[in-house]
């Protein structure tokens, strides 16, 4: 649209021609007094008023058209009309979003937040429509009606009350981002208040993700409503570390005075200590248990201060420490007395992985026990016979894991067993030895390795991958080393070499104590989620190979339904305490626990507060000129419309002038 | 009558109105009227006393005390006037509307000065019959009454009566025709002249009960020649003189559908006049005034 596009309504003075012209051709007619009109027929005195009226509309027709064509050229733009069911022009609707984040659990920061949704309630003009939603991890439409904005301020009030601050944190980017997906279809303009205790921890510096934007180019007032003007001093447990035979527990103190603590600690339920000491002023203190003996396998660790503070949900701290040392992974071979057990044991052992490498014979392994590991370890897949290699197949379609590696027997068979791959026989370097030409370090299990590169192989078995296979390593010659499949809901890695260094220098390179770690705790699924979480946090499921499971919360109640045990491909773990995650494959435990951040109740500096307000309002102005710019779906360019008009209008002139002149043609002839 | 009949013949012979019009007095044109219609008439038959006694009748105001009887006064002690055949019907009373639609006129000559000539000639020609002569002018209310009277001076103060109109206001029959009534009973000759553009109806209404009283009425009802045979080449716009309304009207529509309709309504008015026990007689103002009056002459005649 031009600077200079409106000047055109000057051409709305054009307007005069045609009423110049009206009124010239109705004075013209001649004037004749007569004794009486009483013989003049009715139907003259309709026809000289249908006439006028002709007269009348040829001139309304030349008037719009002229109009029109001034308007076209102006090139105006047409708001488009508030879409609110109550048809109000000017209504908005207003998102009140109300913090639910931990940290609004303290000092009744969370009646502060009630009351003041109550007030932006009862502001509400006439037309005006509200949605409510907590923001916490997520964002949850909390309404009397369903999602729908409703201008119903005892619903709003009725679901106020209701709301109670949760144990996640307040992701300020998060809210600002969703205002324009909560608002819904439509242009309506967007007034979002976030109310908030606003902690000083959690707002950027940097404001650029904290502006609302709309993908609709509707404009989106940002408010904000802050609850909390002082700083509120609290103690936190803020982390369990297990050293040896020693169960160490942080405590941070934020705003704090110097002040004793009494700090209790609990293995399974049973209280295994307790301890005070003096914490220094906003300061942190380790709190060390020692000799605490674990259990085999997970433990339930719970560290919990005895006097409760202004936030007392951040007074525990729990995790899952594992007692009982490492655990045991089959090595299935032919012969335990080869190198491969003995490479296997040893980079297990070096590595930070948990587990340990037990070298068992084929003959001697029965497949019944497969599912009480984690993953396992075939050396030289050929030398699986039918009925064990159909029970690892078994194990691993289930959930399992295992490595499966080339050996002297794989190269002569044509299809690999459990895995399934074609097998074309073996490449032979021994005089030029075959490096690494490619990896795939984008793979968790070889996200940590280096090395790669330094190895030589003078023997290799040729296999073909899978339609689902990924090759992860492969020789310079192409020839795949290492092979990801799964099969069924569990995992497998195929080594196209052996683990003694008759094949290759792996068992002997650096790479193999890394790639070892690693790979164990990939098949075991230790990547999946850890055994610590943040509330908020989402578990993915189907990453952990668990895409039929259920979750158990820290109640006992299960957070699957029966039929989302089948599909849910992630679950949100809103509250701390500790989970049992069940999938077929195994059982594992879960702690989950406040962020740290929601402790500090520090409320944001109000100079802060402010310029966030101002960038908001300064984007806020710039929003809709930009919009208007692009011709956005909350205007409506009319230039083209008014142009069709008038050419409508130019054919119904020219159609009821010619009328007008044929009738008074015929009647002077 | 066959309205609007030319009579080219006659014309040689007598003066036309336009001619008569540009005659400032109006005397002089009913004595210029008058004398050359009369002149006109071999032998007339209407003309001059007829002696023959008649009745009696009580002496009223306004006659002429030269008829009184003087004998029937001595042993009566009563005055009686003594009436002749020939007077019998001697009153002529003129009612002229002096509505503005009476002002039309597309030539020189309007219809009302056409009225004025031609009420001037009458009472002219009734005052040399010896009748007694009045009139009335009205519109909407009676603006001039004069009562009938052969008195002396009667004609001038008629002539000077009608000279003095002028046409203006809406016409209303109702009212002055009432107020006649009231003031004349005595039987004898009416002519109202009038364009009567009112409902033939609202016409009945109003002649009617002078017919009842014993009066002659003869509707004049003068017509411009625009009116008989308008002729317009577009549409124009007709303003009414009397209540201002203007319309817009086709050439087609004058020439055609108008002159039916103001042929109907002449038909309308004539029937309402044998109804109401009238005489309607139409003139074309652009003809000599003789017409007028022969015409008054053989209504008189045939009223005897």
């Amino acid at each position: 649209m031009s600077l200079f596009a409106p000047l055109f309504l000057l051409g709305l003075l054009g307007i005069g021609l045609p009423l110049w012209l009206h009124r010239l051709q109705t004075q013209n007619p001649k004037r004749m007094q007569i004794s009486s009109a009483m013989l003049l027929d009715p139907s003259e005195r309709r026809l000289h008023v249908q006439k006028k009226l002709r007269f009348l509309l040829l001139l309304a027709l030349r008037i719009a058209l002229l109009a029109l064509l001034a308007l076209a050229f102006a090139q105006p733009l047409w708001k488009l009309a508030d879409r609110a069911p109550s048809g109000v022009v000017g209504a908005r609707l207003h998102l009140i979003m109300i913090d639910a984040s931990l940290s609004m659990s303290a000092d009744g920061r969370m009646a502060a937040a009630r009351a003041e949704a109550a007030r932006i309630v009862d502001g509400l003009r006439s037309g005006d429509r509200a949605l409510l939603a907590t923001a916490g991890s997520t964002m949850t439409l909390v309404a009397a009606d369903g999602s729908a904005p409703t201008a119903d301020k005892a619903a709003l009030r009725r679901a106020l009350e209701k709301l109670q601050p949760g144990e996640s944190r307040f992701e300020y980017a998060l809210a600002i981002g969703s205002i324009d997906n909560l608002a819904g279809a439509g242009d309506v303009p967007v007034v979002a208040h976030l109310v908030s205790d606003f902690q000083a921890s959690g707002i950027a510096q940097r404001f650029a993700d904290l502006l609302p934007r709309s993908e609709r180019g509707r404009p989106i007032e940002l408010q904000l409503h802050p609850i909390a003007a002082e700083a509120v001093p609290d103690w936190a447990v803020v982390g369990i570390a297990q050293n040896a035979e020693n169960i160490d527990v942080t405590v941070r103190g934020h705003g704090t005075p110097a002040r004793a603590l009494t700090l209790q600690l609990t293995v399974n339920e049973t209280v295994r200590g307790e301890q005070t000491q003096t914490l220094p002023a906003n300061g942190e203190a380790m709190f060390r248990f020692a000799g605490v003996s674990l259990n085999v396998g997970s433990n339930r660790v719970v560290a919990q201060l005895k006097k409760p503070d202004a936030l007392g949900a951040d007074d525990r701290y729990q995790v899952v420490l594992q007692g009982g040392g490492p655990q045991t992974v089959p090595l299935l071979t032919a012969d335990t007395r080869a190198q491969s057990g003995t490479f296997a044991s040893a980079a297990l052992a070096v590595s930070a992985a948990r587990y340990r490498a037990s070298p068992t014979r084929m003959a001697d392994f029965d497949p019944r026990t497969f599912e009480r590991y984690r993953w396992v370890m075939v050396d030289d897949v050929g030398a699986l016979d039918a009925k064990l290699a159909a029970s690892l197949r078994s194990y691993v379609e289930s959930g399992g894991a295992a490595l499966l590696v080339a050996g002297q027997r794989a190269s002569a068979l044509q299809t690999l067993p459990v895995s399934g791959e074609a097998v074309r026989g073996a490449t032979v370097r021994n005089a030029d030895p075959l490096s690494i030409g490619r990896v795939d370090t984008a793979h968790p299990a070889l996200m940590n390795t280096r090395g790669w590169q330094n190895l030589s192989i003078v023997r290799m078995l040729k296999v073909t991958p899978g339609s689902g296979d990924r090759v992860l390593v492969a020789a310079e010659d192409g020839e795949p080393l290492l092979i990801e499949q799964h099969v069924g809901t569990g995992r497998l890695l195929l080594l196209c070499a052996s683990l003694d260094s008759s094949w290759s220098d792996l068992p002997v390179q650096p790479v193999f104590v890394s790639f070892m770690a690693e790979a164990a705790a990939w098949l075991a699924g230790d990547d999946a989620y850890g055994s610590h979480q943040v509330a908020g946090a989402v578990l993915p499921l189907a990453q952990a190979g668990a895409t039929v499971g259920q979750v158990i919360d820290p109640d006992g109640h299960e957070l699957l339904s029966l039929s989302a045990t089948h599909t849910a491909q992630s679950v949100r773990l809103e509250r701390s305490g500790f989970y049992q995650v069940v999938t077929p494959a195994r059982e594992s435990m879960l702690a989950v626990n406040f962020d740290e951040r929601e402790s500090d109740l520090t409320p944001a500096d109000p100079a802060l507060l402010e310029r966030w307000r101002s960038a908001a309002k300064a984007a806020e102005n710039v929003a809709p000129a930009a919009a208007s710019a692009q011709s956005s779906p909350g205007t409506l360019p009319l230039a083209r419309w008014l142009l069709a008009l008038a050419a409508v209008l130019v054919i119904a002139e020219s159609l009821a002038g010619n009328w007008l002149l044929r009738r008074n043609t015929k009647v002077l002839t | 009558m066959a309205v609007g009949a030319a009579r080219p013949d006659a014309y040689g012979r007598l003066i036309r109105p336009e001619v008569l019009a540009s005659l400032s007095n109006l005397e002089l044109i009913a004595r210029t009227v008058v004398d050359g219609a009369v002149m006109g008439l071999h032998r007339s038959p209407f003309f001059g006393f007829s002696q023959e006694f008649a009745e009696y009748r009580q002496y009223v105001e306004g006659d002429d005390p030269r008829f009184v009887d003087w004998n029937v006064y001595a042993r009566t002690d009563r005055t009686y006037i003594k009436r002749f055949l020939g007077e019998t019907n001697s009153h002529l009373m003129l009612l002229l509307d002096a509505s503005a639609s009476m002002g039309f006129g597309s030539g020189s000559v309007t219809k009302f000065r056409y009225a004025q000539m031609l009420a001037a000639s009458l009472a002219y020609l009734a005052s040399h019959q010896h009748d007694a002569v009045g009139t009335l002018i009205f519109d909407e209310q009676i603006r001039d009454f004069r009562a009938p009277s052969s008195r002396s001076g009667q004609l001038h103060a008629v002539i000077h009566g009608l000279d003095a109109a002028v046409p203006a206001r809406r016409t209303n029959l109702q009212q002055p025709f009432e107020r006649f009534r009231d003031h004349v009973t005595r039987r004898g000759l009416v002519a109202v002249i009038s364009d009567f553009y009112c409902d033939p109806e609202a016409m009945v209404q109003a002649v009617r009960p002078l017919a009842y009283q014993g009066q002659d009425v003869v509707l004049m009802q003068l017509l411009d020649p625009f009116e008989l045979r308008p002729d317009v080449p577009a549409s124009t716009l007709f303003e009414d003189m009397e209540t201002g309304e203007a319309i817009e009207v086709s050439p087609d529509f004058m020439q055609r559908e108008y002159r039916g309709k103001v042929q109907g309504h002449i038909a309308a008015l004539r029937a309402a006049a044998v109804r109401a026990g009238a005489d309607h007689l139409v003139f074309d103002t652009s003809e000599p005034l003789d017409e007028p009056l022969r015409q008054y002459l053989m209504f008189r005649q045939k009223r005897r």
